[in-house]
């Protein structure tokens, strides 16, 4: 027991400081640094950003004008900056973490378009 | 593992929810895993998601979120004076502190206009994404659009004002714009033509007489008061024609308001701020009540326009008197007027657009000390002849004018701040003074011995001392600035009616230690030695400008002298004594609101014991400090009389030209002479408080004598109350 809580303490300790994104159960999905969390999974984010589905009306918008003139339409999601927050564990639907993305049987090079021909 | 999901190249992101509620769970309970760096001290600040009085974007309540923010884009006449007037109220409300978020952009028409940010003036519309074809011509677009542009563009003018000078985020103003420039890089002329062709729309429409000449008032309205920003952005006066204009269309807002309608759609809306950058909860809507919205508008146009009276003024003291007498009206002007009035000092880089910053100090030195340095073009006389050490006390001198320049400007910005920050800015610039008074003695020392002052016996027949002229300057700034801590502490009702009796006390002693220190400087002024460096012409000038200072602080020493005695016999009685709470001491009590006088060089600090002995005058009985206090107040009434006398301005004013070219001058000079009518009624409360004081005497003397004085009922009215005659001079009403 005490070494699993070794581990698991060891894996979130990994984690602060990353970027995570935790989706809410209104389908908002905010991204922040992870600064601290505690048995119930409350969770802080820092300079954390919301971001909301377009509404419904400009989505369908959008739709309906790839449909009638088959030309590519974007209905955005809106941003906004909102700060340090706080989600409480029964509020995380999904968590993510975002990483670098380590490029297979590249020596360490940062991936880049040109280097792909 | 859940395969990462590549949203970049070079950044992937895995789903993490089940791998971290267990590795969670598995923690103590009570412990946290945090970074370093952070501390739980921050996180009391955090927002929670999901609680909805502290989520502005939670969709728990209102499940009709998504739904776009509902614009219609037709609207009656009466709808339109509606919408026009509810703006104003929001605006009058974020002049007055409120944040936009809580009332401009509640408005679904300003946000429309502002977002997303546009690139090009014409992309500002209601109508943007509609196509443009199909436009007919409305009400809502012809004449409502042009009105919000032109708030807009009143209110960017606004904020840059507020912005470039000193103001208290919070306490004055929310500058907060939420990445929404407030069409800032538009230029203000477009937006007067966008007006003016919504007028002409309006006269060509239909509508009926009383509903045409309604918007029209309100589109008047809006075009004079983006002038009146405008003109006060580049400095320029004004006319009173232009005032009169502004105020008789509030005037036509204001009585046909009656006409709104309010819109069937919604118009003002919360849901806004759910898509402004925030980190605060929602707030809830702020709109001023109409009446004092307008009344507000009249009197921000007002004072914004008077403002620039000040233009006329032409020498240093008065200006200093200027602002400390307008920023004492009550209620304090509007923020934009304070900061408006900040921007005079750097008008044109220069103060009021005339005098440069040295060239404005060293008259203000000049007309106080005639100092025996010459404090401007001293390096002229400089030849081969002249020495090192003298070359070195030039650039001493004008470095020291420099510094000094910055904190003389600094004291004019003070009284622009709000009352708090007044008394609290003081009592730090103290210190500073405190600090320039101790490099301005060097000044005089070197100046002694390279301009070889005959030392002179002062007080006649004493010792031999020296002008000092630099520091006697500085002196006198510093004991009025330490006179108006205590006295703004009386304003602002720091002070607990039990203390009254110290504080007016420790007023006496400044200004009897500034009364001494002005008849030391008129010594000199008046010697022979300082007078033969200028004309006496000159020498005259600066004995009355001492004599006006020294009016105005015998009738303070006196009067505080007098309440000092009224307040010892009233608490020698057992009245307005001291609760003495557990928790207290007087020793920390004398400490704290001793605090911004007790790290001073001069006047020395007083010892808590020596404070409370002269303060108690335990010497003197009772008929003795009745009959003392009852000569005092005499003396005070006649001093008030001769400060009335002497104006408040030592040097004449100059007259513009508009002034000249007025028909009836003396009207609008009487009308609109703002400083001279808030001195006067200054002065003239100050005497009403002597007069009501001389009462509190002759009651408590007769009470005395008719051996009943344990039985009187005393009350010191709050500021604000009819009976407070003078905000700064708590005088005690003593009945039975």
């Amino acid at each position: 027991m005490e070494l699993e809580e070794a581990e698991a303490t060891q894996f979130l300790e990994s984690l602060l400081g990353k970027t995570l994104h935790v989706t809410v159960p209104d389908g908002r999905l905010f991204t922040g640094r992870f600064q601290c969390t505690d048995r119930e999974s409350n969770i802080i984010l820092s300079t954390a950003f919301e971001y909301r589905m377009p509404p419904k009306a400009s989505e369908k918008a959008a739709i309906d004008e790839v449909k009638a003139t088959g030309q590519p339409r974007r209905a955005d999601m809106t941003s906004r900056f909102v700060g340090l927050i706080v989600i409480p564990g029964k509020q995380i639907a999904k968590m993510e973490v975002e990483e670098k993305r380590d490029w297979p049987g590249s020596s360490g090079q940062p991936f880049s378009i040109r280097t792909k021909t | 593992m859940v395969q990462p999901q590549i949203l970049h190249p070079n950044t992937q992101i895995s789903n993490i929810t089940r791998q971290f509620r267990d590795a969670a769970s598995r923690l103590q309970p009570g412990k946290l895993v945090k970074d370093e760096d952070f501390t739980l001290f921050e996180a009391v600040g955090a927002l929670e998601i999901g609680d909805p009085k502290m989520d502005s974007g939670s969709l728990v309540f209102d499940p009709d979120l998504d739904e776009e923010l509902g614009l219609s884009t037709v609207a009656t006449a009466e709808e339109t004076v509606w919408l026009m007037d509810e703006l104003i109220r929001r605006e009058v409300a974020w002049h007055m502190g409120y944040p936009l978020s809580q009332t401009l952009f509640t408005s679904v028409h300003i946000e429309r206009l502002l977002w997303p940010v546009p690139r090009q003036l014409t992309d500002a519309r209601f109508d943007r994404g509609d196509p443009v074809a199909t436009r007919p011509p409305s009400l809502i677009l012809d004449v409502f659009q042009p009105y919000c542009i032109g708030l807009i563009k009143c209110c960017d003018l606004v904020l840059s004002m507020i912005t470039s000078e000193h103001y208290y985020e919070e306490e004055d103003f929310a500058t907060q714009i939420y990445n929404r420039p407030l069409l800032h890089d538009f230029p203000v002329d477009e937006v007067l033509v966008m007006l003016q062709n919504a007028r002409i729309w309006l006269h060509d429409s239909s509508l009926p007489a009383g509903l045409k000449d309604a918007l029209k008032a309100r589109l008047d309205l809006r075009q004079s008061l983006l002038g009146l920003f405008q003109s006060c952005a580049l400095g320029d006066r004004s006319t009173i024609e232009h005032l009169d204009r502004s105020i008789a269309y509030i005037k036509m807002v204001e009585s046909s308001a009656i006409l709104g309608r309010a819109t069937a759609n919604e118009a003002f809306t919360l849901k806004i701020q759910r898509k402004l950058a925030s980190s605060v909860p929602p707030r809830p809507m702020v709109a001023i009540e109409r009446p004092k919205a307008f009344d507000f508008l009249r009197q921000l146009i007002t004072e914004s326009t008077i403002a620039f009276q000040v233009f006329d003024i032409t020498a240093s003291g008065d200006l200093l008197v200027a602002y400390q007498t307008f920023m004492a009206q009550s209620p304090q002007p509007a923020i934009y007027v304070r900061a408006l009035l900040q921007s005079f000092l750097t008008c044109h880089d220069a103060v009021l657009g005339k005098f440069a910053v040295k060239d404005f100090i060293a008259q203000d030195i000049q007309s106080l000390v005639r100092p025996i340095v010459p404090l401007l073009d001293h390096g002229v006389g400089l030849d081969d002849t002249a020495t090192d050490a003298k070359f070195h006390f030039c650039s001493r001198l004008d470095s020291f004018m420099n510094r000094c320049g910055h904190s003389f400007l600094n004291l004019f910005r003070t009284f622009c701040l709000n009352r708090c920050r007044v008394r609290r800015t003081l009592c730090h610039a103290a210190l500073e003074w405190d600090q320039i008074q101790a490099e301005a003695e060097e000044m005089d020392t070197l100046a002694q011995s390279l301009f070889r002052e005959e030392p002179m016996p002062y007080p006649p027949g004493e010792e031999l001392t020296l002008s000092y002229s630099l520091s006697s300057w500085v002196y006198h700034h510093k004991l009025m600035q330490l006179r108006i801590v205590v006295q703004t502490g009386f304003e602002l009702s720091i002070y607990a009616p039990h203390e009254f009796t110290e504080i007016y006390w420790y007023l006496s002693f400044l200004s009897s230690t500034h009364l001494s220190h002005l008849e030391r400087i008129s010594f000199f002024v008046s010697s022979k030695q300082l007078s033969a460096q200028t004309s006496p012409n000159a020498v005259r000038e600066t004995l009355r400008n001492l004599y006006r200072h020294f009016t105005w602080l015998k009738a303070t020493e006196a009067m505080s002298k007098a309440l000092h005695r009224v307040l010892v016999v009233i608490q020698r009685h057992g009245q307005l004594t001291n609760p003495n709470p557990a928790y207290a001491s007087e020793l920390l009590r004398y400490e704290l609101r001793m605090r911004p006088f007790m790290h001073l060089s001069v006047p020395e600090p007083i010892d808590v014991d020596v404070a409370k002995d002269l303060a108690s005058l335990r010497n003197l009985s009772d008929p003795v400090i009745l009959q003392q206090a009852s000569q005092l107040i005499q003396v005070a009434r006649k001093a008030w009389d001769e400060v009335m006398r002497e104006k408040w301005h030592l040097q004449p004013l100059s007259r513009t030209e508009e002034v000249k070219s007025s028909p009836n001058t003396s009207l609008g000079a009487t009308r609109y002479g703002v400083v001279e009518r808030e001195w006067t009624k200054d002065v003239q409360n100050a005497m009403r408080a002597c007069i009501g004081a001389g009462i509190a005497i002759s009651t408590l003397s007769k009470a005395f004598h008719e051996g009943r004085i344990a039985a009187v009922k005393v009350e010191v009215p709050p500021v604000g109350h009819r009976d407070r005659w003078h905000s700064s001079w708590p005088v005690p009403r003593i009945s039975g």
